[in-house]
């Protein structure tokens, strides 16, 4: 913890020593009690939506990003256990010149900088500080210090000054803001928490920015910001307010995607190849718009249709294109007039499909490149939709069998993993994954579905915790029906949100209310939503065993510093 | 194992059917006419396919050119150059200035009253280089007049004398025209290739009571309103949708037979249109079709007609100089044997043959064909149409 605050510690000097900013100088004052009680590297996703809300959706991003770091199944978990490497800061150095240099170009600057400067080759302090103060807001997500504001300024009229360029100032500033820690890194501050002396409460701009990341997947508005300023937040009134505000914007959209690609581990597509030679249709483009049909699944059962979560597990309704209606073998065209090329597509039921898990989204990511793996799709299932943890191979484990698929003794997976299975150091783990890999054997290693394997005929029955299943649909109804497939959101949902795993009295919190409400509610996204950003609890923080301070040169705003 | 192989069947034809009740569902503004044959036959059996290939069907054999390979690129310009009278320095520094110099040389080497002219646009202008031609005995294609004359084949496949197909004598010893099945010529590979992302596929359809026996089918061949989508290796995707075009150019219907798993098609005038960088329009006419549907759900057959030459030569023509010095053809030498060896159609006054007899390779992937009602009203058969 303080190697990685101490990385941290540095990154921020190094941020601030190449914008020549005077943010690390130790004259800012502290707040009693003040504790910085997290810091989240911000996504990939996040920043390129940051950067749109701020600045407009024409700001090109160049430049590539740190991988993130996926970490109890979640992205949003491992994002508060890493730092930013040399490397690392050259991209966002190169990401934040650009940004700023558009955000300041003739195109944009009517639109970007609120005043015109009294001259374009000399220093504004007014207008400079103008911009700098409203953009600084939205990126660091709460309201520069005087002193902050200050400095920035200052960067401002001396590279004004110098290149005789109120812009290229400007833009300086900019740069500076948009490589330092304060923006890069989502900063949780706490303070005594009134009702609980043994925890600590998120301040007002915290619980904004938490709030904001998990329902828009991005920082927070104007609005939302003014209503932490003004202590809304700080009032169940308020906050519920801002909640349904939030829950009823569009932008909401962005924020359920972004959980769910999340949580099915998306980015893997980005290593993911299959077999040319044996599966020349999967390709780049087949890959994201296999993505893309599950999201769109999710965001129309969840949020259009205001459904039933569990639903996932057995819907017929989903959205193709023509190249995924080619995976699924099915014919499918779109009207001329579509702008996207997308179509509403309703399986029938001989069509075999189960919901998201029989989606190419999840049946080729959890494939080999060159066939299907049930063990791999069944170590996905109870994973990713169980939250049931399935041990690590061992290391000697000899997968020759199992991978031979010409071998004429075992023609299907199943007998194939039948005989590794005979080794016992194997059968425990494959007894909990096969069965329910097996299921969707159907479904090759791109999505295609196929009832022979090798000319013999493909067995998909098995059973789950004790239940028998016929075929891959009757495998989803069991995990529709299976109360580990509902406490696994919420907890994945919560996690999400706090950035780390649920402690144990938070597990306890949230099977006695949370798992209640989303039940009770008919197992709706907005419900579980609506029940976790409304409560104390969901903002509460356990009081930190280190308890420095803040470190004066990682300062936020704090009240009685910026009022 | 007896057990086995009734499951693997009874699976199969719960495939077939779990395949044909997808189709069934369809829904929306489009009408499918998945099952239905066109003009309302009642039908029950469609298979449905993209084409992936469709070329000059060849069978190059050793001693199938025994005079010999037509000319390379290098030889054929030391000819041109000597023919135009150029001293030997002269021709080894034009050689030497290959490519560059074959652009300036080849395209305006015509002459007429002493003038340079395109010897493309006036293929007479030069002398008949007296192109090498095939002289083998297998060849694929039908027995288009009912005769087995000298210069007919016997066709591979079916077996059948008498095969006319004299274009592939005329093209059949060129080295970029050269293959042996499955193998794909070289350069018509690049020439049907390139245009594969603009031009709209071509879609073959065939329907009957019952595919698995033999019996009475129909058989469309009809363009699509897009091109086909590829797939990594850069060939048709297979089970992709395609929309029937309906331009009447390009849509043709006639009855067949099938016969273990063979198809084979009556007389019918071939319409299509193309790319003007492979082939702008095909018309090809007393033709039919032998396809076979085979077990792996791909098509593969021969398509045979006749052509009008003077349209098969100005493809060539429009190529110009880039398929005499890229592809090593001799285009105005091909204009002369195309002439020389057309076999049908007599002019009533010059007794010339306007059309020659032609073989083409069709290769196809399964694909899901729609048919709007606009194009289903419009399906008539196109032997019917007036042109």
């Amino acid at each position: 913890m303080a190697k990685k605050f101490g990385i941290v510690l540095a990154f921020a000097l190094t941020a601030a020593g190449v914008a020549g900013s005077a943010l690390a100088s130790t004259d800012v004052p502290s707040v009693p009690g003040a504790r910085l009680v997290g810091m989240r590297r911000i996504t990939q996703d996040q920043y390129r939506q940051i950067i749109a809300d701020v600045f407009g959706k024409t700001i090109k991003l160049g430049g590539r990003f740190e991988p993130d770091q996926r970490d109890a199944g979640l992205l949003a978990v491992g994002a508060s256990q890493v730092s930013v490497t040399a490397s690392g800061f050259e991209q966002y150095d190169d990401m934040a010149r650009a940004i700023a240099a558009q955000v300041v170009d003739e195109q944009h600057r009517s639109v970007t900088v609120p005043c015109i400067p009294r001259s374009v080759q000399a220093t504004d302090d007014a207008c400079a500080g103008k911009f700098l103060g409203s953009v600084g807001r939205m990126l660091y997500r709460r309201p520069l210090s005087q002193r902050e504001l200050a400095a920035e300024v200052k960067i401002a009229s001396d590279v004004a000054d110098r290149l005789h360029d109120f812009y290229a100032g400007l833009s300086m500033a900019l740069t500076g803001m948009l490589e330092s820690a304060q923006f890069l890194f989502r900063q949780e501050v706490a303070t005594a928490d009134a009702g609980d002396p043994s925890h600590l409460a998120l301040d007002s701009y915290s619980k904004a920015t938490r709030l904001s990341f998990l329902l828009w997947n991005s920082g927070p508005d104007p609005l939302l910001l003014d209503a932490a300023e003004h202590g809304e937040l700080d009032t169940t009134a308020g906050l519920s307010k801002q909640v349904d505000r939030m829950l009823a914007s569009p932008r909401l959209v962005s924020g359920v995607r972004a959980f769910f690609a999340d949580m099915l581990g998306f980015t893997a597509f980005e290593g993911l190849a299959k077999d040319p030679v044996l599966y020349p249709k999967f390709s780049a483009r087949v890959a994201a718009d296999a993505q893309e049909q599950t999201l769109r699944t999710i965001v129309d059962l969840l949020l259009r249709q205001n459904g039933d979560y569990r639903d996932l597990f057995t819907t017929q309704t989903t959205f193709l294109t023509p190249l995924l209606g080619a995976i699924y073998k099915i014919p499918l065209t779109t009207p001329d007039d579509l702008p996207d090329g997308w179509v509403r597509y309703e399986f029938p039921q001989a069509a075999g499909q189960a919901g998201i898990i029989t989606q190419a989204s999840f049946v080729a990511l959890h494939s080999q490149p060159g066939r299907s793996s049930p063990t791999v799709r069944g170590k996905a299932l109870r994973e990713v939709l169980l939250c049931q943890k399935v041990p690590d191979p061992p290391g000697n484990v000899n997968f020759a069998l199992v991978q031979d698929t010409s071998n004429p003794a075992f023609k299907t997976a199943r007998q194939r993993l039948t005989a590794h299975r005979s080794e016992a150091t194997c059968a425990g783990c494959h007894k909990i994954m096969d069965p329910i890999g097996l299921a969707l054997e159907n479904f090759d290693t791109t999505g295609a579905f196929r009832s022979l394997e090798n000319g013999m005929p493909i067995d998909v029955s098995g059973e789950i915790d004790g239940l028998k299943f016929a075929n891959a649909q009757e495998l989803g109804k069991a995990i529709r029906d299976n109360p580990a497939a509902t406490a696994c959101i919420v907890n994945r949902m919560y996690s999400y949100g706090i950035g780390r795993s649920a402690t144990k009295e938070e597990s306890s919190w949230i099977h006695t209310n949370l798992s209640k409400d989303f039940a009770s509610g008919g197992y709706g996204i907005k419900v579980l939503l609506r029940a976790m950003a409304t409560s104390d609890q969901f903002y509460r923080v356990t009081k930190p065993e280190i308890r420095a301070e803040i470190p004066t040169s990682l300062r936020v705003a704090f009240e009685g510093e910026h009022k | 194992m007896g057990n086995t192989s009734k499951l693997v069947r009874l699976i199969t034809n719960i495939d077939l059917r779990r395949r044909l009740l997808l189709r069934s569902c369809l829904s929306g503004a489009v009408f499918v006419s998945l099952f239905s044959a066109p003009f309302g036959h009642a039908a029950a059996d469609t298979r449905s396919y993209v084409f992936s290939w469709f070329y000059m069907a060849t069978y190059s054999q050793d001693g199938d050119c025994p005079d010999g390979l037509n000319d390379s690129i290098e030889q054929h310009f030391r000819k041109v150059l000597a023919q135009l009278g150029k001293s030997q320095p002269e021709i080894e520094a034009l050689v030497k200035a290959i490519p560059g110099s074959m652009y300036v040389t080849l395209g305006d080497r015509g002459r007429i009253d002493g003038k340079p002219v395109s010897p493309y646009l006036y293929p007479t202008s030069v002398p008949d280089p007296q192109i090498k031609t095939l002289k083998g005995k297998v060849g694929y294609g039908f027995d288009l007049d009912g005769k087995d004359g000298p210069d007919d084949f016997v066709d591979p496949d079916s077996g059948a004398h008498g095969v006319d197909n004299q274009l592939y004598r005329v093209m059949g010893c060129f080295v970029p025209q050269r293959a042996f099945p499955p193998d794909r010529p070289g350069y018509p590979t690049a020439a049907w290739d390139m245009p594969r992302d603009a031009m709209p596929a071509w879609l073959l359809e065939v329907t009957g009571d019952d595919l698995s026996k033999d019996g009475d089918v129909t058989v469309g061949i009809y363009q699509a309103t897009a091109p086909v989508m590829r797939s990594t290796d850069g060939a048709p995707i297979p089970d992709t949708t395609f929309r029937v075009s309906g331009d009447r150019r390009s849509y043709n219907v006639v009855h067949g037979q099938l016969r273990n798993g063979v198809v084979t098609t009556e007389k019918f005038t071939f319409n299509m249109l193309g790319d003007v960088f492979y082939e702008p329009e095909f018309h090809i006419t007393d033709a039919r079709v032998r396809l076979a549907l085979k077990p792996d759900g791909t098509a593969r057959g021969i398509l045979g007609g006749y052509e009008d030459w003077r349209r098969i030569y100005s493809s060539y023509a429009s190529g110009g100089v880039f398929n005499e010095a890229v592809v090593s053809l001799d285009v105005p030498g091909i204009y002369y044997a195309l002439k020389r060896m057309a076999d049908a159609y007599p002019d009533s006054k010059t007794g010339e043959n306007a059309a020659i007899s032609a073989a083409y390779t069709i290769e196809a992937v399964p694909a899901f064909i729609v048919h709007d009602e606009k194009t289903a009203a419009a399906g008539v058969p196109t032997q019917n149409l007036p042109r």
